[in-house]
């Protein structure tokens, strides 16, 4: 049931990922002026911009639903219901003051320091829930709940602050790292012999590269630095242009970063494959696809001038790629014969 | 003269000069609230746009009056205005739309152009939907044509330049007006009865209004904006 629960919630954040990305796509960010409500109701009518901006915010209701559930269940199973109760006084608590928050600032224009103040003591209670829970299993949920819960306050604030950039990115970073969260819960179910051993420094360094690149990513389209170089391969006619503005160089690094990904991912999938059968040697190959995919995508972007459709398959090959990583890591066990030398790969096979 | 002839005759002298008699509703959209100050726009990443620094013309205010409001006729028209054959032009100039607010009607034809020699992309949206999302890389490219096919603001932007915006207000009946500088407005041709009129701005969203337009005199509507507003 938990690890049901679990891929639930981390196929519900590859939903709610899509759906922001169609917010911020069609510019419907503000479409709601107020947070948490939008209009002062939890109904608006749904037409428009509203409509898109509204269902990003039940989905992300929905998610957090799903993640406390999560969180009792793994708590109850490790015989401590109670810290579940305590994780829910704390929640409410951050929830209680975020959305007293969100009214205040939407009628006021001032963010009351009590908030922030009640909010800074709520999550240092969630991390004392966190230290005190038994098992990984519940210590992962607890921290999903929190990072959940953090991630309803950057929409909030980028609302209530009218589309900050840094909070547009967090947002989004944020979004990645709670899938993560939510995909190692489902898959730690699997009996550690039976995982496949592999080069996790290796993997770990990919999958870092591939989230460097997703906000790597996420600044360039929030700083709308997407389309200052509309020629390709090219950018304004060099490899990588001189004497330009800093936006151009963000763009480019985007560009450049992909091609290590690539080469990264490459090398992570031939390794792990050659060592591996089922799941994991299938995850193994879906992760070049995906880059290929995603650079296609990329491309796509840009010739039809950010259309809704590429621009967010796009969004969503980065999260699969991630996710796809993610899995492998948790699939895995460290093979430190594997770490040390690439022809040790045959032996381990 | 027969009593059916005179009966056309009456009807006919008061039908004839009240759609003759069709009024106007006038007036002003006032700005109580502390104006922004209009911010610098963040060109430098095109050298050709950088070359003429700008500032953000989402809100402008002189003397207490918002200028680019929409004020439009939303409720109480009776007729469907006919198409004018002229177009609406939204141009692209010194990477800006130009005008930032303009009005068309439900069939009219609207062109986009680039005065600039650098590409825009004409991105435009009803809602959340796009209309249309084409690429003009200088200004040799031909004029883009569309038909205002719903009532409603068409959103103008260009993502190569992000700051770029504009809007066409559409309407099925024309009864409607954009604020000058001065704030004042003035929708003309309304024949008299009860409206539910709209001002729309940008930034500050809508504020609506009853006006009853009576025959003989231009029909007066008053908006208020304090700044506070947080309509899209």
């Amino acid at each position: 049931m938990i690890r049901r629960l679990a891929a639930a919630a981390a196929v519900f954040t590859v939903v709610l990922i899509v759906a922001g990305g169609v917010v911020t796509n069609t510019d419907s960010g503000l479409a709601c002026p107020d947070w948490p409500t939008c209009f002062g109701s939890a109904i608006p009518r749904m037409t428009g911009n509203v409509a898109v901006e509204h269902t990003h915010r039940l989905i992300a209701t929905a998610v957090g639903l799903c993640t406390v559930a999560l969180v009792v269940l793994t708590l109850r199973r490790a015989r401590q219901g109670w810290l579940a109760g305590a994780l829910a006084g704390f929640s409410t608590l951050i929830l209680a003051a975020s959305f007293w928050a969100g009214r205040v600032k939407h009628v006021s224009g001032e963010l009351p320091a009590l908030s922030v103040a009640l909010v800074a003591a709520g999550y240092l209670g969630c991390a004392w829930v966190i230290a005190r829970a038994r098992d990984v299993d519940g210590k992962l949920a607890a921290g999903a709940l929190a990072v959940v819960m953090f991630q309803g306050l950057l929409g909030g604030l980028t609302v209530l602050y009218r589309l900050p950039t840094l909070v547009l990115v967090m947002h989004l970073g944020t979004s990645m790292v709670f899938m993560a969260l939510a995909l190692l819960l489902a898959f730690r179910l699997h009996e550690v012999e039976a995982r496949t051993a592999a080069p996790r420094g290796l993997l770990w360094v990919t999958t870092a590269a591939i989230y460097l690149q997703i906000l790597l990513g996420a600044t360039v389209r929030h700083t709308g630095a997407g389309l200052v170089c509309v020629d390709l391969p090219y950018c304004r006619g060099a490899l990588w242009p001189a004497g330009v503005h800093p936006m151009v160089h963000l763009h480019m690094a985007h560009r450049a970063f992909a091609f290590v990904v690539l080469a990264l991912v490459c090398w992570s999938a031939l390794r792990i494959a050659r060592a591996s059968r089922g799941l994991v040697r299938a995850l193994a190959w879906t992760g070049p696809a995906l880059v290929v995919v995603q650079i296609a995508l990329g491309v796509i972007t840009i010739l039809t001038f950010k259309d809704l459709v590429p621009l967010t398959a796009h969004l969503l090959a980065g999260a699969l790629l991630l996710a796809d990583f993610v899995a492998l890591l948790a699939l895995t066990r460290h093979a430190p014969a594997l770490e040390s030398s690439p022809a040790a790969v045959g032996v381990a096979a | 003269m027969t009593c059916s002839r005179l009966l056309a005759v009456a009807a006919a002298a008061l039908i004839l000069p009240a759609a003759a008699m069709a009024e106007s509703i006038e007036g002003a959209v006032d700005f109580s609230g502390k104006a922004p100050t209009p911010g610098k726009l963040h060109r430098e990443a095109d050298p050709f746009c950088a070359k003429k620094p700008m500032t953000d013309p989402a809100v402008l205010v002189k003397g207490g009056k918002l200028q680019n409001v929409w004020v439009h006729v939303t409720k109480g028209a009776k007729e469907t205005a006919k198409p004018p054959a002229t177009s609406v032009e939204m141009d692209q100039k010194d990477c800006m739309y130009e005008p930032r607010m303009t009005t068309a009607v439900v069939g009219q034809k609207i062109q986009a152009k680039n005065g600039d020699p650098v590409l825009h992309n004409v991105h435009t949206y009803l809602g959340a939907s796009t209309l249309f999302n084409k690429g003009m890389p200088n200004d040799k490219a031909a004029p883009i044509e569309y038909t205002a096919k719903d009532e409603g603001v068409i959103k103008w932007k260009c993502d190569v330049h992000p700051w770029m915006r504009g809007f066409i207000g559409v309407s099925k009946s024309g009864l409607q007006a954009v604020t000058g500088a001065d704030g004042s407005f003035k929708i003309d041709n309304v024949p008299p009865g009860k409206y539910t009129v709209e001002a729309w701005h940008e930034k500050y969203g809508t504020k609506t209004q009853e006006v009853t337009v009576e025959a003989g005199k231009p029909a007066k509507a008053t908006f208020k904006y304090d700044g506070t507003e947080k309509g899209t």
